[in-house]
């Protein structure tokens, strides 16, 4: 019937549409190996639709920007000059969607897998690296969960969520001492799945130990979320020193503005592993609201002169300016490519035993090289502090990262 | 006014009507009479354009209409009142009748109502409330008098008596005399075969989907096989 | 058909009275602090206004074609993205992109219902759902193609708190609530007064009746669902101030929507909004509350509560 056949084809289309999402079809991208040898498969899962598409989609393309990078050098030299391709898969937000993606580019020859963004969709594309016995580097997911399945095969290179909220506590602390503005009583807002929850019960431990009143502790839905005025009021009643705040991109904004509106009493808003905070973005998206905020998280090192030329790069290619989490992506590609160049051999065991005995100079904030421990953590990943001075998100500690002294007590803008 | 010829009808493959030839002229009142199942609301329904005639013709007011949508065949001035009524439950009794004159404009509509209330005073009393709320009586008038508000040259009722008291069955019949006396011709399904045959002029009988039987209404009534298959004698 | 005596409206009001009296005492005693209470209530007003916003185009959509148009929050996106263009390549007050996004997306509906949804009109529930489905997946596609997937934003220059009791609402919430209740007044007047407006009722009552008395019905249909989309589109541009805008923001609205529509009563433009209103209420206080719970949960208890006593939606037409 003509209105069936009709259906089928819009809903076909719909979706068809959604697969093809923003970027390029999956398959192949940087260049196809020269005739010695070949060429070595690295299978990239990240969101390229949906809400989080955003920054799936950069990093994306800086994985694909190390491969180019490292193949114009020569490829990996100890393999005749094996070239690196990077096979992008979409994984749409989604758990299955990024574990049958894992799947396929490993039947289509990946030599390892970097990804996924998502803390849920890390777990499944960990349990298929390890069934597989294939090396995998997690560019970006927090939770501390992944890496405690006794997995051999899994990697991440950014700090986990309890190392984020300990060190959090350590530098409110210390920013605290250093300006002489005591801070004694602290409230969090966080967002309620395990990422917000494990980062404040990292943060709630320390910070208690150090003498710090942690409460009351606001949890919200950041998916469904459109205001926060009510969580913000409610801190307000409480007459706290500080508000730590944990979550993402859309919830920080709302989060600004309400305080903004608010104007709670509060010494300093100090964000931790927070998703909007030390964004170029949000400071044109909260405007005024955000100047002054603090966001202990993970960053790149924007003080390393070779940090600041892939920037430029980046820039010139593709028109972007780059945000941390693509860095991640981009050295987890050096990782690899490193841990082939040592192996000397495309067997993946090998590539993992390379990779897991790495010392790898970095261009993120850590205060020492890439190194991973028996759980595969990379063991000098740590947060910093950035700021939001004048419009500017600027690095202000610990020292040797400071772009700028920091700015404390920072009350919010009135 | 109203031809059908040869018209076969039926819903999904089945043919409900087979080869259905009838007239209407201009000023009679005409009465479709048959059993449950018959194929008499199929054949208003085909004739009001809900229902495309496998075959046949049909023609109103020399125009062939067949296969013309619902709303143009009401335009084209016939109406009907269908099985059921199809009131618009929750609108007012006056919504309603302001619906009913869709087709016209607001000095015409305002004088239908005027006359539509003169014939069914107890609709003026009402006109605030929702259609829904009234009795089946009053429902089947407020029905005829919405029919009415669309200026019908031809009326088409549907079973106007199903599910009434006797002394509204009367009052009911007693309104379709009338419209047919204001110049309205009247096309009249019933399976109350007695009411129908006693106001009709001319009369047909439809059996399993065919005309059986036709002729004037004052012989049909004597005719002994309609007698003892519709008159219960 | 056997039902229960209905309560008066006066119990009926009486009721609803205490619940929220006894509501509002155990949020106090919850959150020890007034302030917090009033700044729940105002919050769950002006949300709830914008819930109810958002659902009444669904709502109108829905009682007079019977379709679930899952494309609902993708068109509200159209709109934002209209928004933010003109807001920042003309310079024009987003406000004033009303009278741009509010034709188009009525055109857009238009062409959208005589296209393609009308030729599965009397087709099954399925097929009507995946195609309004499909359609909302395009053009959440077609949007995330063309804008790319950053994350836009448009600001109100003269946006400042504004304060009442204790509590704060930024002004760009407010004029969205001014809005909901403008354009529930637009649409009651419509339906209710207008010639157009009760034939659009009449056909949601019943459509054969309606073709008997010389309404063109598809016609009929194509202008109601012009004008629900023509309201995703108002809902769109009076929430872009104060929302991110991407490719997906309009899906956030989508199940919210769905539940207001439900809650309010299917077709009933007034039952959207006081819908919105309460879901808005019960997702604020509920946060008071129960501070450790989603106030999704607060949410479901309190639909699935209304729906056992009423299953036919708050303002509903009981079958």
């Amino acid at each position: 019937m003509r209105n069936l056949r009709l259906v089928g084809l819009l809903a076909a289309l719909g979706v068809a549409l959604a697969a093809c999402g923003g970027s390029a079809p999956p398959g192949t991208t940087g260049q196809e190996g020269d005739q010695q040898g070949g060429t070595i498969k690295i299978g990239s899962i990240h969101p390229l639709t949906g809400p989080l598409a955003f920054d799936g989609q950069q990093m994306a393309k800086a994985g694909k920007f190390a491969a180019e990078r490292i193949n114009a050098q020569g490829g990996i030299k100890s393999l005749d000059g094996a070239k690196l391709q990077v096979l992008d898969a979409d994984s749409k937000g989604e758990p299955e969607v990024g574990q049958s993606e894992a799947q396929r580019l490993i039947q289509e020859g990946a030599a390892a897998l970097v990804g996924p963004y998502q803390s849920a969709v890390a777990s499944n594309v960990a349990a298929v690296a390890e069934r597989n016995r294939v090396p995998f580097l997690i560019d970006v997911a927090v939770a501390d969960s992944i890496l405690e399945q006794g997995y051999t095969n899994t990697f991440r290179i950014q700090p986990n969520a309890s190392s984020m909220g300990t060190k959090g506590a350590d530098y409110l602390a210390e920013l605290a001492e250093a300006s002489g503005t005591p801070i004694r009583s602290v409230a969090v807002l966080h967002e309620q799945t395990d990422f917000g929850k494990s980062v404040l019960a990292a943060f709630k431990a320390r910070a208690e130990g150090s003498g710090m009143k942690v409460g009351p502790e606001i949890s919200y839905d950041a998916v469904n979320v459109s205001d926060l005025t009510t969580e913000i009021t409610q801190v307000k009643a409480e007459g706290v020193d500080a508000l730590v705040v944990t979550g993402y991109y859309r919830d920080g904004v709302l989060a600004a503005k309400a305080i903004s509106s608010v104007r709670p009493d509060v010494k300093v808003v100090f964000g931790i592993a927070n998703g909007a905070f030390d964004l170029p973005q949000f400071t044109s998206d909260a405007g005024k609201a955000g100047e002054g905020f603090f966001d202990a998280n993970y960053h790149f090192n924007a003080r390393d002169p070779e940090m600041r030329k892939l920037a430029a790069d980046f820039k010139a290619k593709y028109g972007e300016d780059i945000r941390t989490s693509s860095v991640l992506a981009y050295e987890a590609v050096r990782v690899i490519a490193s841990g082939l160049e040592k192996a000397g051999t495309r067997d993946p065991q090998q590539l993992r035993e390379a990779i897991s005995g790495l010392s790898l100079d970095t261009l993120m904030a850590y205060p020492g090289p890439i190194s991973f421990d028996k759980t595969g953590q990379n063991t000098s990943a740590t947060p910093i502090v950035m700021q939001v001075q004048g419009g500017t998100v600027r690095q202000v500690f610990p020292k040797e990262f400071a772009e700028a002294e920091p700015r404390f007590p920072a009350p919010p803008a009135r | 006014m109203l031809t059908l010829d040869g018209v076969s009808a039926g819903y999904r493959g089945l043919r409900t009507l087979h080869d259905v030839s009838l007239t209407v002229a201009d000023g009679e009142i005409v009465a479709l009479v048959g059993a449950n199942g018959a194929g008499k609301t199929t054949t208003l329904r085909t004739i009001s354009g809900f229902l495309r005639p496998t075959a046949g013709r049909i023609r109103f007011a020399d125009r062939d209409i067949a296969g013309t949508r619902p709303s143009d065949i009401v335009r084209a001035g016939l109406v009907q009142v269908p099985e059921g009524r199809d009131l618009f439950g929750p609108l007012t009794v006056v919504e309603n009748l302001e619906m009913g004159g869709y087709t016209q404009d607001a000095a015409t509509r305002a004088r239908s109502l005027r006359e539509v209330y003169e014939l069914f005073p107890i609709l003026a009393e009402r006109a605030k409330q929702p259609a829904e709320t009234m009795s089946g009586g009053q429902q089947q008038m407020l029905a005829i008098a919405r029919a009415l508000m669309a200026r019908p040259r031809l009326l088409m009722l549907d079973e106007p008596s199903v599910g009434l008291a006797p002394k509204l069955v009367g009052a009911v019949l007693d309104a379709v005399r009338r419209i047919r006396d204001h110049g309205v011709t009247v096309l009249l399904v019933e399976q109350n075969a007695a009411q129908a045959l006693s106001i009709c002029d001319r009369a047909y009988v439809l059996e399993s989907g065919a005309v059986a039987m036709s002729g004037r209404g004052t012989a049909m009534v004597k005719d002994p096989r309609v007698r003892r298959a519709y008159l219960g004698m | 058909m056997t039902r229960r005596a209905p309560l008066s409206l006066a119990a009926r009001l009486a009721v609803a009275a205490a619940v929220v009296a006894v509501v509002l005492v155990l949020a106090y005693a919850r959150s020890g602090s007034g302030i917090v209470v009033s700044q729940a209530v105002l919050t769950g007003l002006l949300l709830g206004g914008v819930y109810g916003l958002v659902a009444m185009g669904l709502t109108l959509i829905f009682g007079v074609l019977d379709i679930v148009n899952f494309a609902h929050g993708a068109l509200m996106t159209v709109a934002m993205y209209g928004t933010v263009l003109l807001a920042s390549h003309a310079g024009l007050d987003p406000y004033l992109t009303l009278l741009v996004t509010a034709p188009a997306l009525f055109g857009i509906g238009m062409a959208l219902q005589s296209g393609l949804i009308n030729r599965t009109m009397g087709s099954s529930l399925a097929n009507q759902l995946l195609l309004t489905l499909g359609i909302g997946l395009l053009i959440e596609n077609v949007l995330l193609l063309s804008f790319g997937s950053e994350p836009r934003s448009v600001a109100v220059g003269y946006a400042a708190p504004l304060r009442a009791f204790g509590a704060v609402a930024d002004l760009t919430r407010v004029i969205a609530f001014l809005g909901a209740l403008g354009l529930a007044a637009l649409l009651y007047l419509l339906l209710q007064r207008t010639r157009v407006g009760t034939a659009i009722r009449a056909v949601a009552a019943n459509p054969d009746g309606a073709q008997l008395v010389g309404i063109d019905v598809r016609r009929m249909y194509v202008l109601t669902f012009a004008l629900g989309t023509a309201c995703a589109g108002a809902a769109g541009t009076l929430v872009a101030p104060f929302v991110t805008v991407e490719a997906t923001t309009g899906e956030l609205f989508n199940i919210i929507a769905f539940v207001v529509v439900v809650l309010g009563g299917m077709g009933n433009v007034v039952g959207a909004l006081v819908g919105g209103l309460l879901i808005g209420l019960t997702e604020q206080l509920g946060g008071v509350l129960l501070p450790e719970q989603s106030p999704l949960l607060a949410v479901f208890v309190v639909f699935v509560l209304v729906l056992f006593l009423r299953p036919q939606g708050l303002f509903g037409r009981s079958s």
